[in-house]
């Protein structure tokens, strides 16, 4: 029989979630053991009878203490026990044939639920969405000449930082050289650039190796992984290992040095400003985050490209997009919270537009910290934990009176600004609230009204999005967002969100889509959707257009402007009925066309979803950007007309 | 990489400005002499909203509103758009950015097609990476050639891409050699 090995505790790492300790505790109880302060959890952890011994810790990959059940059976069966093991229950997947042990344990276990999707980049984006709400693990297994369709949404999760685990079926070396049929040479080669590993499920090993690919996964930092899947009828002997995803991720905590540093500056800076990321939505930190804000009336910005409602939009504090800060206007301080800043040029701007200052930047990905810019004090630490020392640190630090002083002096400023902001916000949408097509504004607006507090918005929009996202409360307590991907490779939000879905049932979900995002092979989502009556609502924002490119492109004029022509832009011929689209998926269609429509129209497609059924809500949304004087034009070409040959029948 | 050189210049610590020569030929040159004092007070504003707001994130914002002519009305749309975009522009800016977007605009149609044009010396790397956002007065300080090496080389650590010889150029131009 095999024996499982057992693997030792890293020595910096605290597993388990976040510690109970507090800094203050923290401080005190490291003096106490003599430690030098400042030299990292790894120092601690290896003296005996350390701080690191007090928070319980748990092993890196939870192996429990008694020997871990063995299980026999098929290889196939093998890898399902152990993603069992690891509570992953639901699976998705790609019509292939080569899966017959796999499917057989499947169907022998009875309590897992395979998803089917009809194309293998639909797939990973609903086991990406799934993934992203519930914080589970997403396992996609589907053929390995499907590893170029799967390509763009395994990208786009590695964006995002979702753990997930990709993998195919064949492809083995056997056929290594041969040209043969259905294969190459280093079947998952292009899968490298963007997974956190790629490996083989062998027979030998094989819980092992799938133990180590979902430590992988979870890092940090998080992505996917892909894997052949090797893993047939042959049979074996193995260890089943249990894991607790919810606490899988590798967690870390700063150094006091660090901290107390952090804290002092954000004393003593007069105009600071905190920058949320995703990897507060990841951890949930949004208490935090929101508590430490509020200590001091630090003014809090996101990124253009944040991935989550990291912070509610409504509150007094928030200030919106880091880029677009007028307040506080020099800032001498910006202290990122879980945010990469790789979103390339407006992520630059934000953090060099107000002129030198003290960047800090906390992180639980040690990748991420420094590589897009250069911070003053770096911060390797789980988020959560970081808010709540740095918040320690800075009650020891000032005195109830000052911290009153200085919270209530910049709360009355702050709030001013946002309050201007919120009025001007007010025009805007009131400007054209009653026009044809629809703005975005009143998009968002009708939404807000009529969407529950908790719904779930999954974007998949350019810039206009925020048009609409301007108008609705998100984060905190309010409604959630997940998306759009970081990665922004189009045919990842209609599947993302059914994989949403998927995994909060209980939840109003909404996609936004444009109509050229949902043109970008998205319909296939829409048959897993009537299949597992996913009760959607699936909004289409469709100018006839890929507006945002079109926009973009014409921004600072040109031959093509000039002309008023766009050669890629236009999308209105043929012009696509979206509703009959959803109808031939068994699916509920709506049209609006006009503002006074949209109300009436959302009636009904929450009365369709509390039934249980999803619905395609197509909306004429108006055209923005520069207006172009032929703004239908496009390089026309027809086949039918040159074709020189009479055709029989 | 015009990207990069144009973001190097957003993020370098020159005194962010719209082009007076812009001024020069665009609205001021639109602006009838009898226009009321408010009126061009008004403009000023906007001005300088533009260059604080807009120009955050729209780097070429002055060739932007050169090459687009629209009506006032067309402006204020656009001024909507960009607020519930995310444009920090208060109640009481939104008619002053809008005279002054409406002054400006479609000053110079062709600005669009600026790029194509050769760089020979200092002048056209200036005017290439500099004067879509810069104003002409202020990169023409009276600075010494180790001063402007020295901004130069601050640009350049926020991503500017000039080669040796350009850079050089770009440093004699500046310092009037």
């Amino acid at each position: 029989m095999k024996t499982p090995k057992r693997t030792k505790k890293p020595a910096s790492s605290q597993q388990g979630g976040t510690p109970a300790l507090s800094r203050r505790a923290f401080i005190a109880a490291a003096a106490s053991t003599g430690l030098t302060l400042g030299v990292g959890p790894a120092a601690a952890a290896a003296a005996p009878g350390s701080l690191q011994g007090t928070v319980t810790p748990k092993p890196e990959n939870a192996l429990p203490k008694d020997q871990p059940e063995i299980y026999r059976g098929t290889a196939a069966g093998a890898v399902l026990a152990q993603l069992k093991a690891a509570g992953v229950r639901t699976l998705f997947h790609t019509n292939t044939s080569g899966f017959v042990p796999f499917w057989e344990a499947i169907y022998t276990a009875g309590d897992v639920q395979v998803i089917n999707m009809t194309h293998e980049g639909q797939a990973v984006a609903a086991a990406a969405g799934y993934t992203m709400a519930s914080k589970n693990l997403g396992f996609f297994f589907g053929s390995h000449v499907g590893v170029f369709n799967a390509l763009s949404n395994t990208y786009n999760a590695w964006k995002d930082r979702v753990p997930l685990l990709v993998t195919f079926s064949g492809g083995g070396i056997a056929e290594q050289g041969k040209d043969s049929f259905e294969s190459w040479d280093n079947a998952l080669g292009p899968t490298e650039p963007f997974t956190m590993w790629t490996g083989t499920l062998l027979t030998e090993d094989i819980t092992d190796i799938l133990r180590r690919a979902i430590k992988f996964a979870f890092g940090p930092p998080s992505g996917p992984v892909t894997l052949m899947f090797n893993a047939g009828g042959e049979q074996v002997e193995a260890p089943i290992y249990k894991m607790d995803l919810a606490t899988m991720r590798y967690k870390s905590r700063a150094p006091t040095d660090l901290i107390e540093k952090a804290a002092q500056w954000l004393i003593e800076a007069e105009n600071p400003v905190f920058v949320v990321g995703s990897q507060v939505g990841v951890e949930g930190a949004y208490a935090e985050i929101v508590a430490l804000a509020e200590k001091l009336s630090v003014p809090v910005a996101e990124t253009m490209h944040s991935l989550y409602a990291n912070f509610p939009n409504d509150h007094p504090l928030f200030v919106g997009e880091l880029q677009a800060q007028r307040y506080p206007r020099k800032q001498d301080l910006l202290i990122s919270f879980g945010e990469s800043f790789t979103a390339g040029r407006e992520d630059i701007r934000g953090l060099t537009a107000s002129g030198p200052r003290r960047i800090v930047h906390i992180s639980h990905d040690p990748k991420a910290l420094g590589r897009s810019f250069a911070s003053d004090l770096s911060i390797l630490s789980d988020v959560r934990t970081a808010i709540r020392d740095i918040s320690d640190a800075v009650d020891a630090m000032l005195t109830k009176d000052r911290m009153t002083r200085i919270r209530s002096s910049r709360l009355a400023e702050v709030s001013a600004f946002t309050a201007s902001l919120k009025q001007s916000r007010e025009i805007a949408l009131r400007a054209h609230f009653d026009s044809s097509p629809v703005t975005w504004e009143r998009v968002g607006y009708e939404l807000e009204k009529v969407l529950d507090k908790d719904a779930v918005i999954v974007p998949e929009l350019g810039t206009q999005y925020y048009k609409i996202y301007r108008q609705l409360k998100l984060g905190g307590p309010n409604k959630q967002r997940i998306g759009r991907t970081k990665g922004d490779a189009l045919g990842w939000g209609l599947a993302a969100a059914f994989g949403v879905n998927l995994a909060l049932p209980d939840r109003q979900v909404v996609a936004l889509q444009g109509d050229g995002g949902f043109l970008f092979n998205q319909s296939e989502a829409l048959w897993s959707i009537a299949r597992y009556e996913a009760p959607m609502l699936i909004v289409i924002l469709n100018n006839h257009s890929y507006n945002e490119s079109r926009a973009r492109n014409m921004l600072n004029g040109g031959i093509f402007y000039e002309a008023g022509k766009d050669f890629n832009g236009y999308l209105g011929d043929p012009n696509v009925e979206f509703t009959k689209i959803a109808e031939a998926y068994g699916l509920k269609g709506e049209k609006v066309k006009s503002a006074s429509d949209l109300g009436p129209a959302l009636q009904r497609c929450l009365k369709s979803m509390r039934d249980g059924k999803a619905v395609v809500l197509d909306i004429d949304i108006a055209v923005d950007g520069a207006p172009l004087s032929q703004p239908t034009w496009y390089q026309r070409h027809s086949i039918a007309e040159i074709r020189k040959k009479r055709l029989n029948g | 990489m015009v990207r990069h050189r144009i973001l190097s210049l957003v993020v370098c610590n020159f005194v962010l400005w719209i082009s007076p020569a812009v001024e020069s030929r665009g609205f001021a040159a639109q602006v009838s002499a009898s226009a009321s004092s408010d009126r061009a007070a008004q403009i000023e504003k906007g001005r300088q909203v533009v260059a604080q707001v807009c120009a955050a994130c729209h780097t070429t914002i002055v060739r932007m509103v050169q090459v687009h002519k629209q009506t006032a009305e067309q402006w204020k749309d656009t001024v909507y758009f960009m607020i519930s975009r995310g444009a920090q522009i208060m109640p009481d800016e939104i008619e002053p950015v809008t005279a002054y977007l409406t002054a400006t605009s479609g000053s110079n149609p062709q600005a669009g097609r600026g790029r194509q044009t050769p760089e020979t010396d200092g002048g056209a790397i200036l005017q290439r990476s500099c004067q879509q956002c810069h104003e002409l007065a202020v990169a023409s300080k009276k600075l010494e050639s180790e001063d402007w090496n020295a901004v130069i080389t601050r640009m350049m650590t926020y991503g500017a891409r000039l080669t040796s010889e350009d850079r050089q150029k770009l440093i004699d131009y500046l310092s009037g050699r």
